[in-house]
């Protein structure tokens, strides 16, 4: 009756199904326990009441497995809970002191070091400066998502941000017309990302430019950008086999260029000079405050590829215009060539005062001194004495600004270089021991499970190397993951205070070189300086004796087995 | 001899019923059916009683082929001895009363 009630429940049959399969795999300690539970199936009538065993069996089943997981845990590396089988005697392998949850909760300890916050940042950065901070395609699929939210939230700044940081120039123009489009007021992006030193082509179209023209028609900037656009092929065709760069040449090639011509005309007329940099900088803020964890990588291609003007354009279009100028004034047109100068020394008086980079405020100095120097002839040609002296004053001026500015720059430059170089020394040291650390435990951890599994008669220095390692390598896994981190808070500080818009403007530049000396002193670069081969040879020497010493050591620590 | 077990009020039904017919083998379905506890809560418990001494175990071929084998469980004297005395123990403290005979 019972058999005919149960035999066509399906219910029935995976009960018992579910059932033998747990006792085929039943730890074998307990697995007769297991075999109980089963042997009563038979005896039960009604379908629901079998699958209420067999649960109740399958949760014996669990516990059977976690009692053993535990039992697992409490054994050292490489020992199996069946222990009993392998051999205890004096040929036995070694296996580490420690157990294997000791070891698990050194490990969890280091990895949760490590996802914490600053700890993921820290990993992010040390490994973007190994890559010498090229985005990567998983940055690339970061900033991709990135836009895909802003683009349905119709958030035109982060749009403008991944606009900034997207490594390639077809995306990032197309992430910026996005932004655009949802904001007009961001179309001084158009101007403002123009990245040579990233070997990247973000040159804006003509299109583009225009729109940028008709934004902020006031800005020398944005006329800058134009001539800079027209000019660069003449640059490229003046550019000679090994690189030398025929400058004569270029210059009257773009003094033939009347587009060029005019822009640069325009731009030394324009009443204000702006390249933006503080809107791109409260952008990059904002979005970065927005997305902490994007990679390092991505934030190093948005703040290194800010639009300069081209220097080398601006000085030939300034030397074309003192040189009109001396002509005017020999040909008795005086008033014409004071008008030419003033545009020079004007442009570059705008350049001073705009209070950006201090690229552009040389460059600034760079044009007052080209100008004056074109008054001061026009006046001694004319025995204009008082005049003549006046701008000789104002050049001094400006050579002494000229000589301080470059002074405090390199001065700040080197200074911060300084303080950065043992920092990014430490950390990159501390992150390549990690890494080689981890790498070590992980194969000697794998080795010695196997070696249990497979039972390989291993034994020997090398199994007590291996062994040692599993002891001790967590602990110093640790201890250098703290070491990592602690040398990353400065850099972190930096970070964050960047973010929150407390950096003044030499501090942004403290980040951009902390960016560059980290990228200098990653693997790739490692052995470029003496001062790092050195170091190099230092720690490797360390090493050898640390190796010794513990070799030392282990043949009597792990002379007696564990049994 | 074996461990101090802590003794719950479903382990004090488990001792009951065992404790019934003493000398006689039991099995762990009619076990539960008649103390009402699940599997996942008797085996435990026979688990535990087995370890600490207390309980007899064998296996019985079963009558029909191709079915496994049956466990069977039966307290020996000294855990015969044991739970009488924590019955009692139970009782009077009223921490447990046994349950009615069902009719």
């Amino acid at each position: 009756v019972i058999v005919a009630k149960r035999g066509s429940s399906l219910l029935y049959r995976v009960a018992v199904r579910s059932m033998r399969w747990a006792v085929s795999v039943w730890p074998e300690r307990s697995r007769e326990w297991g075999t109980a539970v089963l042997g009563e199936m038979g005896e039960i009538a009604e379908p629901r009441a079998a699958v209420s065993w067999a649960a109740g069996g399958f949760m014996l089943f669990l516990r059977a497995v976690l009692a053993q997981f535990l039992e697992w845990m409490k054994l050292p590396v490489g020992r199996r809970v069946s222990g009993s089988e392998l051999p205890s005697a004096e040929d036995g392998p070694q296996f580490p002191k420690y157990s294997r949850l000791a070891t698990a909760v050194v490990l969890l300890a280091v990895v949760t070091l490590l996802f914490l916050p600053m700890g993921r940042q820290a990993a992010r950065t040390v490994e973007a400066s190994w890559r010498g901070y090229a985005p990567s395609s998983g940055d690339r699929q970061d900033l991709e998502a990135l836009a895909a939210k802003a683009e349905k939230e119709n958030d035109s700044r982060m749009l403008g941000f991944v606009a900034l940081t997207y490594p390639d120039d077809e995306r990032a123009k197309h992430f910026a017309d996005r932004a655009v489009a949802l904001d007009p007021n961001l179309l001084w992006i158009y101007g403002s990302r123009y990245s040579y030193c990233c070997g990247l082509d973000t040159r804006p179209t003509a299109e583009r430019v225009k729109k940028l023209k008709s934004y902020d028609p006031e800005n020398a900037m944005v006329y800058l950008v134009n001539a800079t656009v027209e000019g660069e092929p003449l640059i490229e065709k003046n550019m000679g086999v090994k690189g030398g760069l025929a400058r004569e040449q270029l210059r009257e090639d773009l003094a033939k260029d009347s587009e060029w011509r005019r822009n640069m005309d325009a731009a030394l007329r324009a009443p204000k000079y702006d390249n933006y940099y503080q809107q791109r900088q409260e952008l990059m803020r904002e979005g970065w405050k927005k997305t902490p964890d994007l990679s390092p990588a991505a934030i190093a291609t948005g703040l290194w590829s800010f639009s300069l003007p081209s220097a080398l354009q601006i000085q030939a279009y300034a030397e074309l215009r003192v040189k009109q100028a001396l002509q005017a004034a020999a040909g008795a047109n005086v008033r014409d060539a004071e008008s030419m100068l003033g545009d020079v020394t004007g442009l570059g008086q705008k350049m001073i005062a705009s209070r950006t980079a201090p690229f552009e405020q040389l460059l600034g100095l760079g044009l007052m001194k080209r100008g004056l120097e074109g008054y001061k002839k026009i006046y001694e040609a004319q025995g204009r004495t008082s005049e003549a002296n006046d701008v000789v004053a104002q050049l001094r001026e400006v050579e002494t600004k000229t000589k301080e500015r470059t002074h405090a720059y390199l001065a700040r430059r080197e200074g911060i270089e300084r303080g950065l170089r043992r920092k990014a020394l430490v950390l990159e040291l501390t992150a390549i021991l990690s890494l080689l650390l981890a790498t070590a435990i992980g194969l000697s951890l794998l080795w010695l499970e196997i070696s249990a599994v497979r039972e390989w008669k291993s034994g020997g220095w090398r199994r007590r190397a291996v062994c040692g390692l599993v002891d001790y390598g967590p602990t110093a896994l640790l201890l250098t993951s703290l070491v990592f981190l602690w040398s990353f808070r400065p850099i972190a500080a930096v970070f964050e205070q960047y973010r929150s818009g407390e950096l003044g403007q030499p501090k942004v530049l403290a980040l951009f070189w902390e960016f560059c000396r980290l990228g200098a002193a990653s693997p790739a670069q490692f052995l470029g300086e003496p001062y790092h081969q050195w170091l190099l040879a230092t720690v490797l020497l360390v090493g050898i004796l640390v190796f010794v010493v513990l070799h030392g050591l282990m043949s009597h620590g792990y002379g007696t087995k564990n049994t | 001899m074996g461990l101090r077990l802590r003794v719950s009020r479903q382990t004090l039904a488990v001792l009951d019923r065992l404790l019934d017919q003493p000398t006689h083998w039991h099995y762990g379905y009619a076990l539960s059916q008649q103390t009402e506890l699940a599997s996942g809560t008797l085996y435990p418990i026979l688990m535990r009683l087995e370890k600490a001494g207390w309980l007899q175990t064998k296996w019985e071929e079963a009558p029909v082929a191709g079915r496994p084998p049956r466990h069977c469980y039966r307290l020996n004297a000294n855990g015969r001895e044991w739970a009488r005395e924590e019955l009692r123990a139970a009782q009077s403290s009223k921490f447990w009363k046994p349950a009615p005979e069902k009719a």
